[in-house]
């Protein structure tokens, strides 16, 4: 109980500064649709050439644009807000003034800044994802159901990249670069990882697993999931929570006890 | 305007600064990878035969150099603009008896002279893999490097335009993610102009954005020639001249909105 | 010759934004923002001549930056006019920019990551320096500042005063004819707001260069300015000699007692308000014209065991004017 009225309270501080900042509002909510707009034109485009790409359709690629799209904005103005910050902390020796919180220091960090204003964009992905369910026909309870968990299992994995890349920088100093990583995700993820070459197949699935990220879900959305890669997702996502979890609570360690 | 051994001075500044940052360099060059993806992607779909006139090396050409030109035409002038703004930062640099973006251009040209020297290998490696080299490209290169000059000044001209809103409003970066997205998106670093409907094309032509990148790549691995190379320049001029002056009666309005914070 | 600075009835106003505080408050200001034009200069007006020192004084926020801001050009004025050295400050000409400077703060003119030697360079080629002035200035920097040892030192490894100091340098090194500094002492230790002095008396004197001050260091206006500007409230409340400031402002001598035996206030306070007491020493405020009279009927009746009739000190006599309260009252407040 304590926790949600904490992000409540996060949430809060956070929209309070960004009103502050309105045309910034404007400005990115405005980015966002356009930036959507133009990659579905760019998707129309290149359907105008090839029928199907790594053996999707347009309307099922629809679905997997839709779904970088929500994930994209959900790195926006959560992971990306929250978790960029720890690099800053680090740098600034401002962490121990999280450490001393009666609360765990993971949760600090995640759900400090939450930019809900941004949700516009969140919108559009979900719309984006509607359309191209509409489309291919597969607007069906199992598969809505199925979306949601992968969708929430896919944002389970990035949020661990992402978190397990800024913990490095209580080792590394200058990390940020290296976590803006992340970004990679919507480019490599916007298409279906069988549409690249073998060897970045492997790449796009064990190293940056956008397969696990984007594809997945937007396979369950249209009911073309397979149990194999149903399962290696949902493995995929609990690994790299307790993997990037064990990972801080040894940074947190490390840290107390050279500080003091 | 600067003396030559001004000029050559910010750029010496820029380069040792850039030198300190690698790891920027390494961040640019994730970022800008986008065309290589699309290359691979590109490259399988045409497996089955040319694509819109494209063939494999086509596509593989293509999208080295834009590769090459996307890391050549990247600008953060709005983000130095912004921060120039609300914090006072331009105040030193209004002090001086030259025009900031001097200042800017330069920082961006340092850190372009430290950053080729890491690509232009990696487009090499890139054109040995596809297999993807001809002699001809050799004879394209001097267009190919003037036409990316221009490139360079048009986005640069388009960036500072827009990153004047940095005067009027508390925030321009959320517009400098508009002005980058179309200038990806539009400039042919996913999905090859030529490739996009005709009607796009026709729309598209009457705007800056297939001038910066896709231009210059095209007149590379020779899908321009002739005249219709001359008339791509002079339009690179026009708008270089247009954005420029709108730019110049902008900054001059904009100025008297300075505030000079801080101290 | 005439001025070569001249300020006609500035005004400058800036533009804030108002914001309630809370979430609600937040979103009201989202909605409709609401600005305000706060004055920061008000009807302003000064001469300044070629070869002068001038203080620039006044409270925190008193409106000295934006000042100094609109005579270097940075800002436009809201009205009125300025004139330096015959340009127009805003239009922003490239020999205007040459012939003038200003100092602020810790605003980085030096880039951060290289050394001070390379942004001075650089400076060199922007203003057009010749080989030879630029190492005959260099040379005079580095030695009044004592810059040798950190020339060649990223910028970022500095310590704030010798970061002032090289910033000082690279505002200098294009030999300027009106210096505007801006605290050039702030972070400064003693040594070096001395030697920074020396520095800028030495430059006023040698190339006959006008210099405005602001300092909130005394010491620093003590040294280097005859004439004063005073401004509170965005307004300018004294401009003259700082000998005449003190005549003006502090009709009052301090008379300094040492006491044979211990006192009581009341029995001083019978001759003149007591400003201080402790143990045996006692300041005692006597109107300029009767400090004679007072000393002598002290000394008649009171066991003095040694006597001193002094100025007020500066810091006090420009800290009442800030004040503004009748110079009485703010006595009174100080005998309690
Ligand atoms: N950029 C700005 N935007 C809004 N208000 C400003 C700005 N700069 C200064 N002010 C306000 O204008 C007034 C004058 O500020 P100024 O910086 O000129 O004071 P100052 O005399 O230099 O003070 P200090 O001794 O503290 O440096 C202050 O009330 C300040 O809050
Ligand atoms: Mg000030």
């Amino acid at each position: 109980m304590k926790y949600f009225k904490l992000i409540a309270l996060f949430i809060r501080a956070t929209v309070q500064v960004q009103l502050e900042y309105r045309s910034g509002t404007f400005g990115r909510a405005f980015a966002n649709v356009l930036s959507s707009a133009t990659t579905l034109l760019l998707l129309w485009a290149m359907f105008q050439q090839v029928s199907s790409i790594g053996g999707w359709s347009f309307d099922q690629v629809l679905v997997l644009i839709g779904i970088v799209t929500t994930i994209d904005y959900v790195v926006e103005i959560w992971l990306y807000p929250s978790l960029s910050k720890i690099t800053t902390y680090v740098q600034r020796g401002e962490f121990d003034v999280l450490l001393v919180k009666p609360v765990p220091s993971q949760f600090l960090v995640t759900f400090r800044y939450l930019q809900v204003l941004d949700v516009l964009g969140l919108l559009v992905g979900l719309g984006i994802i509607g359309t191209g369910m509409y489309r291919t026909g597969s607007l069906e309870f199992i598969n809505f159901a199925l979306l949601a968990v992968f969708l929430v299992a896919g944002l389970v994995i990035i949020y661990s990249l992402y978190l397990a890349l800024s913990t490095l920088a209580f080792w590394f100093t200058r990390i940020e670069e290296v976590a803006s990583m992340i970004w990679l995700h919507s480019t490599a993820g916007s298409f279906p990882v069988a549409a690249y070459p073998p060897w970045a197949r492997l790449l796009f699935t064990f190293v940056l697993p956008v397969a696990f990220v984007t594809n997945v879900p937007a396979e369950a959305a249209t009911g073309r999931l397979s149990w194999e890669w149903g399962l290696g997702g949902l493995a995929f996502a609990t690994l790299a929570l307790c993997g990037a979890t064990w990972l801080w609570s040894l940074a947190i360690r490390n840290y107390s006890s050279a500080s003091s | 305007m600067p003396s030559l051994k001004a000029l050559r001075a910010m750029l010496a500044l820029h380069y040792g600064i850039s030198l300190q940052y690698r790891a920027q360099s390494v961040l640019w060059m994730i970022n800008g990878t986008v065309p290589l993806i699309m290359m691979l992607i590109w490259l399988q779909l045409a497996e089955d035969g040319p694509i819109g006139g494209y063939d494999a090396t086509t596509f593989a050409q293509y999208f080295l150099f834009m590769f090459l030109a996307r890391q050549s035409t990247p600008t953060w002038v709005i983000y130095l603009m912004d921060r120039g703004v609300k914090n006072g930062e331009l105040s030193p640099h209004l002090l001086r008896p030259m025009h900031p973006m001097w200042h800017y251009a330069s920082e961006h040209w340092g850190e372009l002279m430290a950053r080729l020297p890491i690509i232009l290998p990696m487009v090499a490696i890139g054109i040995a893999i596809a297999d993807a080299w001809s002699w001809s490209l050799l004879a394209h290169l001097p267009a190919f490097v003037l036409g990316l000059m221009m490139a360079w000044l048009i986005n640069f001209a388009m960036h500072v335009t827009v990153g004047l809103i940095a005067f009027w409003s508390d925030n321009a970066l959320g517009y400098d993610t508009v002005i980058y997205q179309l200038y990806i998106m539009l400039g042919g670093v996913v999905v090859p102009v030529e490739l996009f409907p005709q009607t796009v094309q026709s729309i598209l032509a009457w705007t800056p954005f297939p001038y910066v990148l896709d231009f210059p790549v095209r007149v590379m691995i020779g899908r321009i020639e002739g005249i219709d190379v001359l008339a791509g320049f002079g339009i690179q001029l026009f708008w270089i001249v247009a954005l420029g002056a709108f730019f110049t009666w902008g900054w001059r309005k904009s100025l008297k909105r300075y505030a000079a914070a801080g101290a | 010759m005439s001025a070569i600075i001249q300020l006609d009835h500035l005004c400058k106003d800036y533009e804030v934004h108002q914001k309630e505080p809370g979430l609600m408050g937040s979103l009201r200001s989202f909605v409709r923002r609401k600005y305000q034009l706060v004055p920061a200069v008000k009807d302003v007006s000064f001469e300044i001549e070629q070869g002068e020192i001038v203080g620039f004084l006044g409270p925190n926020g008193a409106g000295k930056t934006t000042t100094l801001k609109v005579l270097s050009g940075l800002l436009y004025p809201t009205s009125g006019h300025a004139r330096v050295l015959g340009f127009t400050p805003h239009e922003r000409k490239a020999d205007f920019l040459k012939s003038i400077t200003m100092v602020m703060g810790q605003k980085q003119q030096l880039a951060w990551d290289m050394t001070p030697s390379d942004s001075f360079l650089v400076n060199q080629a922007i203003y057009d320096v010749s080989d030879a002035d630029f190492r005959r200035r260099l040379g005079e920097l580095t030695e009044m500042l004592e810059l040798q040892p950190v020339l060649n030192k990223p910028v970022r490894k500095l310590s704030l005063g010798e970061r002032m100091k090289c910033e000082l340098a690279g505002a200098l090194l294009h030999g300027p004819k009106i210096l505007f500094l801006d605290e050039p002492t702030i972070g400064l230790d003693v040594n070096m707001q001395q030697a920074v002095r020396r520095f800028v008396a030495d430059y006023n004197v040698r190339t006959g260069a006008a210099v405005m001050l602001t300092s909130h260091y005394m010491a620093d206006v003590e040294a280097l300015a005859e004439r004063v500007l005073v401004i509170d409230g965005g307004q300018l409340v004294f401009d003259g000699n700082l000998s005449a400031l003190v005549a003006e402002r502090a009709p009052n001598k301090v008379l300094k007692l040492q006491l044979a035996h211990p006192v009581s206030p009341e029995r001083l306070s019978v001759f003149a308000p007591v400003r201080m007491m402790e143990g045996l020493t006692a300041e005692l405020l006597a109107p300029r014209g009767k400090v004679a009279e007072i000393a002598s009927r002290i000394l008649n009746d009171v066991p003095v065991a040694d006597i001193a009739i002094e100025d007020m000190p500066i810091e006090e006599v420009v800290g009442r004017l800030f004040q503004r309260k009748p110079p009485i009252e703010a006595v009174r407040e100080a005998a309690k």
